[in-house]
């Protein structure tokens, strides 16, 4: 059976999480990796392409108090439910 | 003397019995027994060919007629109503364009059919997936099922987070029967929570 069609995902990792506001995550994964973004409540998801290193970069979807799931969407992989808070983002959060 | 006493005494204490006396002598005016009123005789008054001329019948049979069409009209619109539920649920907003729905569909039922670890590592994406597409999917509903009877025993923040999404996915729409003895469960596990924790 062929199953190199689907490699399995390594372990996901966003930083920092929870996230402020208006903030950026670092999305950590499989090299060339795609995971998508998904928010609760919202319909689309929205792909992400890891890079060579199987990194990226995100802003936060949703407002304070809210939620959004970085997921592999395999069964292989396991999500990322990161949070939201209010505030001014700090210098570490805010990204590039 | 007065007035009133000229007036015929009003008999007291005299007890009326109603009902039949089988021994009551028959009244000179009877006809004998076994014999009709009207035996031999024409009817004195002209039989009622057209019933439906009389106002009242007339009003019966209309308001009966109207009770069947509102009866049916109802009953249609019922059927209609319940047509264009069943509609409604069965075609939700589809999860977004250029998506694969089949495809993320059978990714939400492998997390059902798989490991319970599986769906529970994945359940913010499974209930994405319900909330989106696949409220009225049976299998679909018994992994809620599932999740939903763990999440109070879980207790920690995934427990608590389950429980949040379970309630919201299912807040404004039919809940399946199945989950309906889940969902108060789970809203006072939320309530005992405090806000800042949810």
């Amino acid at each position: 059976m062929n199953v190199t069609s689907f490699p399995p995902l390594g372990d996901l990792k966003v930083e920092p999480n929870p996230v402020q506001e208006g903030g950026t995550v670092t999305i950590s994964g499989d090299k060339n990796g795609v995971v998508y973004i998904l928010v609760p409540g919202k319909a689309g998801r929205t792909k992400v392409q890891l890079d060579k290193d199987g990194k990226a970069k995100v802003v936060a979807p949703v407002r304070g108090g809210q939620e959004f799931i970085v997921s592999p969407m395999t069964t292989d992989g396991k999500e990322v439910v990161v949070e939201v808070v209010s505030g001014t983002p700090s210098s570490d959060s805010r990204g590039t | 003397m007065r007035d009133d006493e000229d007036d015929d005494p009003v008999p007291e204490g005299k007890v009326l019995h109603a009902g039949f006396h089988p021994e009551a002598e028959r009244a000179w005016y009877a006809l004998p027994p076994g014999v009709s009123a009207l035996e031999g005789c024409p009817p004195d008054f002209e039989e009622d060919d057209v019933p439906s001329r009389n106002p009242a019948v007339f009003s019966r049979r209309v308001l009966f007629g109207l009770g069947v069409a509102a009866g049916l009209v109802l009953g249609a619109t019922g059927s209609w109503w319940i047509a264009q539920e069943r509609r409604v649920v069965s075609q939700p907003p589809r999860i977004g364009s250029g998506d694969d729905i089949d495809a993320i569909l059978r990714l939400a039922h492998r997390f059902v059919e798989g490991p319970f670890e599986q769906l529970i590592d994945n359940h913010a994406t499974f209930l994405w997936i319900v909330d989106q597409h696949g409220r009225s999917d049976p299998p679909l509903v018994d992994g809620v099922v599932r999740l939903a009877k763990f999440a109070p025993i879980h207790r920690g923040a995934t427990g608590l987070r389950i429980a949040r999404r379970i309630v919201q996915t299912f807040d404004d729409v039919r809940v399946p029967p199945s989950l309906e003895p889940a969902l108060p469960i789970l809203r006072e596990l939320l309530r005992r929570v405090p806000r800042e924790k949810r």
